[in-house]
């Protein structure tokens, strides 16, 4: 059980998906703006993540190895699309204020290169962690983000007026794309200096 | 050798059969809700190129979080649908529930994709709906075309005057984010508002979509042109020509009345 821990916590922080492994690094720039639309999103990657690793793992010793990144790809594409529809069925505005950045998790590097560096050649259950874990991981960096750029940017949490805040002290770098890089590259700098993990000595 | 590739294709048959399974079931599964939804956006846009908020400002209208109940309340009390058929004549007594029945089926009831023929959805603005002389106070009619990658659905809204701008408004396009999606943004939507079109005596349309702003085009400013998206000339271009289609036709409608 011991190892089954360590799956799910060492990608939230020492194997970070995005501060360590740089990966999904696109969609946590392009939807950190708000942080209701980057917990939907959050929320899509962990559904599509654990669902994807598990099937794959399920299917690990039945998949001819010449077409293994075809058949991950249907998985990963159709789960995908599954959520997309939900949303649109259900949370119509937010699934347009998502718009693209849904259908994009198909290419989401985390998706695929969990089922291949994991899933394939693991049990189902600890496949089921591992994508728990990288989704948590990655979940966790990007309402991070998110919630510096509301709060820097709009003056807002969650779509709710900072009581103190004034208007004038809204800064527009914080909502533009290049604000949410400064932000993730001062996450990486901070969590570097605590955990004193560095790729070169 | 052989028996491996046989292997191979049926474990692709069966993926296939299984996702495409999973995919129709969903989409089976979901459609009506979805149609709801799409519907209420439709009738979203009508409101916001009617500029509901301005002009019902005593009720504080807020179209970010207006409910289903709310949008039909406000079309019930104030928004009429006429239909027109291709001489630009009301049709009488035809309205969205009936479509498909009307005169045994005479018109398509799919209003979105067919707009080359009858009937022609207008939406008119009625402070009134009970007096006799019904007032319109704004017409609001669709529009669509082809951006650069899908198709972009619009409203757009006009004074009584019928060529001054009430409002405009773009939806559910599949364009790129950040260039031709701007034009779903609403600075983008807001300039349209108090601009003009209008149709000259040799049928041209005076309405431009400019490359780059207006104001650096014309630095004394031109009341017959928006600004375009900058990396987006196609989806301005496509704006442009549906802009156009669209009054050009309605305005059939829209010189009987003014005479």
């Amino acid at each position: 059980m011991a190892k089954s821990k360590e799956i799910v916590v060492d990608p939230l922080s020492d194997n970070n998906p995005i501060t360590v492994q740089m990966l999904g690094i696109c969609s946590a720039l392009a939807v950190t703006a708000e942080v209701i639309a980057a917990s939907v999103l959050s929320v899509a990657v962990i559904v599509v993540l654990t669902i994807s690793n598990t099937v794959i793992s399920v299917m690990r010793n039945i998949i001819p190895s010449r077409i293994r990144m075809i058949v991950e790809m249907a998985v990963i594409a159709s789960l995908v699309i599954v959520v997309d529809q939900v949303l649109k069925a259900y949370m119509y505005d937010l699934s347009k204020q998502l718009s693209v950045f849904v259908g994009l998790i198909i290419t989401n590097c985390i998706v695929m290169g969990r089922a291949e560096a994991f899933a394939l050649q693991n049990p189902p259950l600890p496949s089921f962690l591992d994508g728990l874990g990288n989704a948590l991981g990655y979940s966790f960096v990007l309402i991070l983000v998110a919630t510096f750029r509301e709060v820097l940017g709009a003056g807002t949490f969650a779509g709710i007026e900072i009581p103190f805040w004034h208007p004038d002290m809204n800064n527009g770098l914080a909502i533009l794309p290049p604000g949410a890089f400064i932000i993730i590259g001062v996450i990486i700098w901070v969590q570097r200096s605590i955990t004193k993990k560095f790729e070169t000595e | 050798m052989q028996k491996e590739d046989t292997k191979t294709i049926i474990f692709a048959a069966i993926v296939c059969l299984v996702v495409s399974l999973l995919l129709s079931s969903t989409y089976a599964a979901l459609k009506d809700l979805q149609a709801v939804n799409e519907e209420n956006d439709r009738r979203k846009n009508v409101l916001k190129a009617f500029d509901v908020e301005a002009e019902l400002a005593d009720k504080e209208i807020d179209l970010k979080k207006i409910s289903a109940e709310d949008i039909q309340g406000i079309f019930d009390q104030y928004i009429e649908e006429i239909f027109l058929d291709d001489n630009f004549e009301v049709i009488e007594g035809l309205n969205r529930e009936n479509l498909a029945e009307f005169e045994n089926g005479k018109y398509t009831p799919d209003l979105i994709e067919d707009k080359e023929s009858a009937p022609h959805s207008l939406y008119l603005w009625v402070e009134d709906k009970t007096a006799e002389e019904r007032e319109v106070k704004y017409y609001c009619y669709p529009q669509y075309g082809k951006g650069l990658w899908s198709t972009i659905y619009s409203y757009m809204a006009l004074e009584s005057n019928c060529h001054e701008i009430r409002g405009a408004t773009f939806y559910g396009s599949k364009e790129t984010p950040g260039l031709g999606l701007v034009c779903e943004t609403d600075p983008y939507m807001e300039q349209f508002a108090g601009k003009r079109i209008k149709q000259d005596e040799e049928g041209e349309i005076m309405f431009d979509v400019v490359k780059g702003r207006v104001s650096d085009r014309f630095p004394n400013g031109n009341d017959y042109a928006v600004d375009g998206m900058s990396g987006a000339t196609i989806t301005g271009d496509g704006l442009e020509r549906f802009i156009h289609e669209a009054f050009g036709k309605y305005n059939n409608y829209f010189q009987k009345v003014n005479q």
